[in-house]
């Protein structure tokens, strides 16, 4: 389906140094960078795959997605997509493909959201039989009617999501391109736009590449997932393997009434295992320990019999630190 | 394509661009007043130049003649208004390129079809306000311009030529936007080229022989210039002649030179922005 091999790009950017005198000197003798942003990375992609590419900001995944849509030629290397060239061929890659750029959205800011869809409709040449049984599916899946009159502008993020979503696989793509489709959506949100992906995957054969750094999207969604790092391919496989050997990190802060200098004093009256990390950051106290080994309870327990806790929270290992731990040791 | 599929298309993006135009009511009073401004501020100058000359003409044109000339050159130029450096320039700054590059149509047919619904809409409320008081003047007693019917019928052929050459002309300049990110001074270099070299500001009559063989060459004085004498009946049978075969093979030339430019642009594109 998605094939691509060696593929770079690189783009040349232009330094500037700081101050006026820098700018001046900037002014008349640019200095010229050449930046990497995706480096000899191949991969394969089958039909009907959901495909999970993450890596951090600005690692490449968006620049790769870029490339695969037809919309940025790469420097080197192939791809081919559904057996066309996306950069020579853009036109027609374009009938075969959706795409959601979850930062931005194709849909008609001032118009309402069902003027967008007529508009597609037009621009993709579908005939009004196809489209009025396309959207009635749609709106099963995204419950598209609640704010179909309303105008673009005025839809919550969620909405306005699953309306770009539904605008993507208006002409019955064969595959969707999703970047970052939950940034920014609440829980709830969040938990209704992976629904739908899930059962759109499963009803239409779509095969999806989704970008995220939401951990549990990849979690629930995705079978496979490939991570990018300052422009090179680090893993390709199944999430099992990667979330065994990181994802199980868990951080517990506390913020202390009393006041500590050095972590030793804390280590003196803390008597933990040699597996729980600790240390001083912005949020207190912070435990970094293996969630399969410890329980939250126990240790939080200890420290609140110890210490007088103002204040506690819990967070998980995000995908960068994954991608970071991955990166340090070259493979996984 | 099919003719049929192919408008099907692209008015979509007509007419959303003109409801949009429609929509800043405020935007398009004051522009309407600059206009009637500027007609007003030539004519101004043009009585002072003449009432200091020794003679009634200038380079064949009376005071009559120029004030008709800035009037039909305004209708001209808003036929022929066109103006995707905006258009192009925004999508690339905000990176909403990315999001037409998406999509199964051609980026320019598209810039251009977009560029139609704001110049229907100038036509309405500036060109039809002209057209009909060309029409009343001589109702209330004042001698207007007298075009033959062949005179109209050459002059909208040569309208709809003078606006794909400034479609395509003012395109190419937009592509500058990708290598330079210098809209407003590339926005203002076309502006006051198009306003000497296409006779906006004085007739292309007026500057000397030498400089004006080579203006008459180049593709601005095809833009408003050439349909402008022939509604005034000025251009002569020889000249006539001449400045059409211009008008096509720069309609022609351009059509096709932007047509490669945008291609060869568009694969060193960077995309601005996620």
């Amino acid at each position: 389906m998605i094939e691509v091999s060696h593929l770079t790009k690189s783009f040349t950017q232009y330094e500037k140094e700081s101050g006026l005198m820098g700018l001046l000197k900037g002014f008349f003798n640019a200095k010229k960078k050449t930046i990497t942003a995706v480096d000899d990375v191949s991969f394969t992609i089958n039909e009907g795959e959901i495909v999970g590419y993450i890596g951090a900001n600005g690692a490449g995944k968006s620049t790769t997605i870029k490339m695969l849509t037809g919309i940025l030629t790469p420097t080197h290397g192939e791809v081919c997509v559904n057996g066309i060239i996306p950069h020579k061929d853009r036109v027609k890659n374009a009938l075969n493909i959706g795409v959601v750029f979850g930062q931005r959205t194709q849909l008609w800011w001032d118009l309402p959201l069902g003027e967008s869809f007529t508009i597609l409709k037009e621009i993709y040449l579908i005939n009004d039989l196809d489209y009025q049984q396309k959207m009635k599916e749609l709106n099963d899946i995204l419950d598209l009617n609640e704010f179909i009159k309303a105008p673009v502008r005025t839809l919550s993020l969620g909405q306005r999501m699953r309306a770009d979503i539904a605008a993507s696989l208006l002409h019955n793509p064969k595959i969707l391109y999703l970047d970052e489709p939950t940034i920014g959506l609440d829980v709830n949100a969040k938990l209704k736009m992976r629904q739908a992906i899930k059962q759109m995957n499963e009803k239409f054969k779509t095969t999806v590449i989704l970008t995220t750094h939401d951990l549990d999207d990849i979690e629930e969604l995705c079978s496979r997932i490939l991570v990018i790092d300052q422009g090179r391919l680090i893993y390709d496989g199944d999430l099992a393997t990667i979330k065994e050997k990181y994802g199980s990190t868990l951080n517990l802060h506390f913020q202390l009434k009393e006041e500590i200098n050095s972590i030793e004093e804390i280590k003196s009256r803390l008597e933990f295992e040699a597996d729980v990390v600790l240390k001083l950051t912005d949020l207190g106290l912070t435990l970094e320990f293996d969630k399969r080994l410890h329980k939250v309870g126990t240790l939080t327990h200890k420290v609140m019999s110890h210490f007088e806790v103002l204040d506690m929270s819990i967070s998980e290992t995000s995908i960068e630190k994954i991608v970071g731990d991955i990166y340090r040791e070259g493979k996984v | 394509m099919n003719l049929g599929l192919y408008f099907r298309r692209y008015l979509p993006f007509t007419k959303a661009s003109f409801s949009v135009a429609l929509a800043y009511r405020t935007h398009i009073l004051l522009w309407i007043f600059a206009n009637i401004l500027e007609i007003f501020m030539m004519v101004m100058v043009w009585v002072a130049v003449y009432s200091s000359a020794t003679t009634t003409t200038l380079y064949g044109f009376s005071l009559r003649d120029i004030i008709f000339y800035n009037i039909i050159m305004t209708l001209s130029s808003s036929m022929v208004f066109m103006m995707p450096l905006w258009d192009v320039a925004e999508d690339y700054f905000d990176g909403k390129i990315a999001m037409s590059l998406i999509k199964p149509i051609d980026y320019k047919t598209m810039v251009f079809f977009k560029n139609l619904g704001g110049n229907i809409f100038r036509n309405i409320m500036i060109s039809f306000p002209i057209i009909v008081l060309m029409m009343i003047l001589p109702i209330i007693g004042i001698e207007s311009i007298h075009p033959t019917l062949p005179q109209i019928g050459w002059f909208i052929l040569s309208i709809v030529l003078g606006l794909w050459i400034n479609f395509t002309s003012n395109f190419i300049f937009s592509l500058l936007v990708f290598k330079t990110e210098a809209t407003f001074g590339l926005f203002q270099l076309n502006e006051i080229i198009l306003r000497i070299f296409s006779g906006a500001l004085i007739p292309l009559a007026f500057f000397p022989d030498w400089a004006r063989i080579w203006i008459l060459r180049f593709p601005y004085a095809s833009i408003q210039s050439t349909p402008t004498l022939i509604l005034l009946g000025r251009l002569e049978n020889t000249y006539f002649k001449d400045a059409f075969l211009w008008q096509i093979f720069w309609a022609i030339s351009l059509g096709l030179l932007s047509q490669y430019l945008w291609k060869k642009s568009v694969h060193s594109l960077k995309v601005l922005g996620g």
